[in-house]
């Protein structure tokens, strides 16, 4: 058997993923700065193509979230994520209940910790399973099953504040 | 009320704008921005080593001038149309066309810049610095930053804004596209590459986050309607016509601040914004530099986000003093400056800077 040309890999590649990597970034810094980071992103996959794993979209993933990291200021990078969660809204088309429910998960989302909108969405929007999901963020898939469930009874909270804290050490983290 | 299964419903709740637009030339952009790359495999980490070692030279400089700057200076407004901001913006597109651009190598600026952090003790700082852009893709384009100044906020400056700044960069920062120094960790003078594409965020001139090449500011059209077509243009899709007014503003003012535009396009560029409902007139006020000038400044107010732009300039000439942002977290309630940028000089010139450190 012949190894791919690296060439055509990183164009599979770029089709598998740009969209969740871009979309990642959107989540992560906004549109203003998506389309840079995902870029910045594919080429590091193209002078690492020889490292990137047959699962790629977690390492793509890994990488995006360290290219927001190193290369953007946390002022420019907070206000592009401002302009960007202000914007969220609920696509149209469905039964007024199921609209209803989903604009207050969005907006009750956009009121969580940036680290609180990662963890979910990485499962909820960008299709990773949670062992994936934990590679990106850098822990254990146990440690992030626990933080999982802490971010979700916080946006469980902030969709409904009746919602009792599971104790008062989340009220304490959650508050930070 | 039904308790909401977030977990369920989340999924379904995905954005419309987390989806790229299609864009056929984008891979091959990408495979021709990583094929030019230097022979680092890891830029990122390369770029902080070297910020690390090689730049860090010379000692800062941290007296300068004396100027109380108005940090409380975000006044109120509505949202309707303003006559005076029409008539000074309309009377600065006269002006400014005017003069002609000139030529040359590259495009200096020389002036002054505030990356938007606050101090605990109400001193603030800000550096001095200079840009050179080069024309020549082929030639390396420049920020030079010469020193940091210290002055005292204004007696009636509001409190520093607590919470929302990390606190590794609370200190007196400045900043160019998505590179910024800090006076606690970087010294001065510093000479930083602002074109090397190989190097994430290095992405330098952009505008409103993209980046722009000389060649094609200028390309800038002259007719206010065609380049509002080209910057709507630069501007992501699907955005609201409020946004989209919003960005606008943005992007004429770091256009006109001290980027390389040919006459024709800062006059229409003065027009475009006097056509913009929203824009309102500050009259006459100074620059952060302590400069005479006349205002103008767009606002944005939603539940949980608030944001304005000041474009400051000289009424007879309607050449750019300094341009001004401030966010809030509740709408305008909370207006805070967040950063600032003053032009001393710029124009283009066949000299080349003079860089400190480099040899």
């Amino acid at each position: 058997m012949t190894e791919p040309d690296p060439r055509d890999r990183f164009t599979a590649l770029y089709s598998a993923c740009y969209a969740s990597v871009y979309a990642y970034a959107v989540g992560r810094a906004g549109r203003q700065l998506a389309e840079e980071v995902a870029s910045e992103t594919f080429c590091v996959a193209w002078r690492r193509i020889d490292d990137v794993p047959d699962e790629a979209l977690p390492w793509l993933l890994g990488v995006a979230r360290n290219v927001l990291l190193e290369s953007y200021r946390a002022e420019a990078r907070r206000k592009s994520l401002e302009a960007e969660l202000s914007t969220w809204t609920v696509a149209e088309g469905d039964v007024a209940e199921s609209v209803t429910e989903r604009a207050a998960v969005l907006r009750a989302l956009a009121t969580l910790s940036d680290g609180d909108r990662e963890l979910l969405t990485l499962v909820a929007w960008h299709g990773l399973r949670p062992a994936q999901a934990a590679k990106v963020v850098g822990c254990s898939t146990a440690t992030y099953f626990v933080r999982l469930h802490r971010a979700r009874r916080r946006l469980e909270r902030a969709v409904d504040p009746g919602v009792p804290a599971a104790s008062v050490a989340l009220v304490k983290e959650a508050t930070q | 009320m039904k308790k909401i299964d977030v977990m369920k419903v989340l999924p379904e709740a995905r954005p419309a704008s987390l989806r790229p637009a299609d864009d056929p030339d984008r891979l091959a952009r990408i495979v021709a921005a990583a094929t030019t790359a230097p022979s680092s495999r890891n830029g990122v980490r390369a770029r902080r080593r070297r910020l690390g070692l090689a730049w860090r030279v010379g000692i800062a400089a941290a007296a300068g001038v004396a100027v109380a700057v108005p940090l409380a200076l975000m006044g109120t407004g509505g949202p309707s149309a303003d006559p005076a901001a029409r008539s000074l913006l309309l009377a600065a597109a006269e002006q400014t066309g005017r003069t002609p651009t000139g030529t040359g190598r590259y495009w200096h600026t020389r002036g002054a810049n505030w990356g938007g952090l606050f101090s605990a003790g109400r001193t603030h700082g800000f550096c001095k610095d200079e840009t050179w852009v080069a024309r020549s893709p082929a030639d390396p384009s420049w920020w030079v930053v010469h020193s940091w100044s210290r002055v005292e906020a204004a007696p009636d400056a509001p409190p520093p804004e607590e919470g929302s700044f990390d606190s590794r960069q609370a200190h007196f920062t400045c900043a160019r596209g998505n590179r910024a120094l800090s006076e606690q960790t970087d010294t001065t003078p510093y000479a930083g590459r602002l074109n090397d594409f190989a190097e994430p965020g290095s992405s330098w001139p952009n505008v409103n986050g993209r980046p722009v090449t000389v060649a094609e500011l200028e390309r800038l059209p002259s007719d206010p309607e065609a380049l509002k077509e080209v910057l709507i243009g630069w501007q992501n899709a699907d955005l609201s016509d409020a946004k989209r007014d919003e960005i606008l503003f943005q992007q004429a003012a770091e256009l006109l601040l001290e980027l390389p535009v040919p006459a024709g396009a800062r006059s229409a560029l003065f027009t475009l914004l006097a056509d913009l409902p929203q824009v309102r007139s500050l009259g006459a006020v100074r620059d952060p530099l302590g400069r005479e000038g006349v205002g103008v400044a767009f606002r944005t107010c939603e539940t949980r986000y608030g944001t304005e732009t000041r474009i400051l300039f000289d009424k007879g000439t309607g050449r750019l003093l300094s341009v001004q942002n401030a966010a809030g977290k509740q709408g305008c309630g909370d207006l805070r400056p967040r950063s600032w940028t003053a032009v001393l000089e710029s124009g283009w010139t066949d000299e080349t800077p003079e860089l400190p450190g480099r040899s």
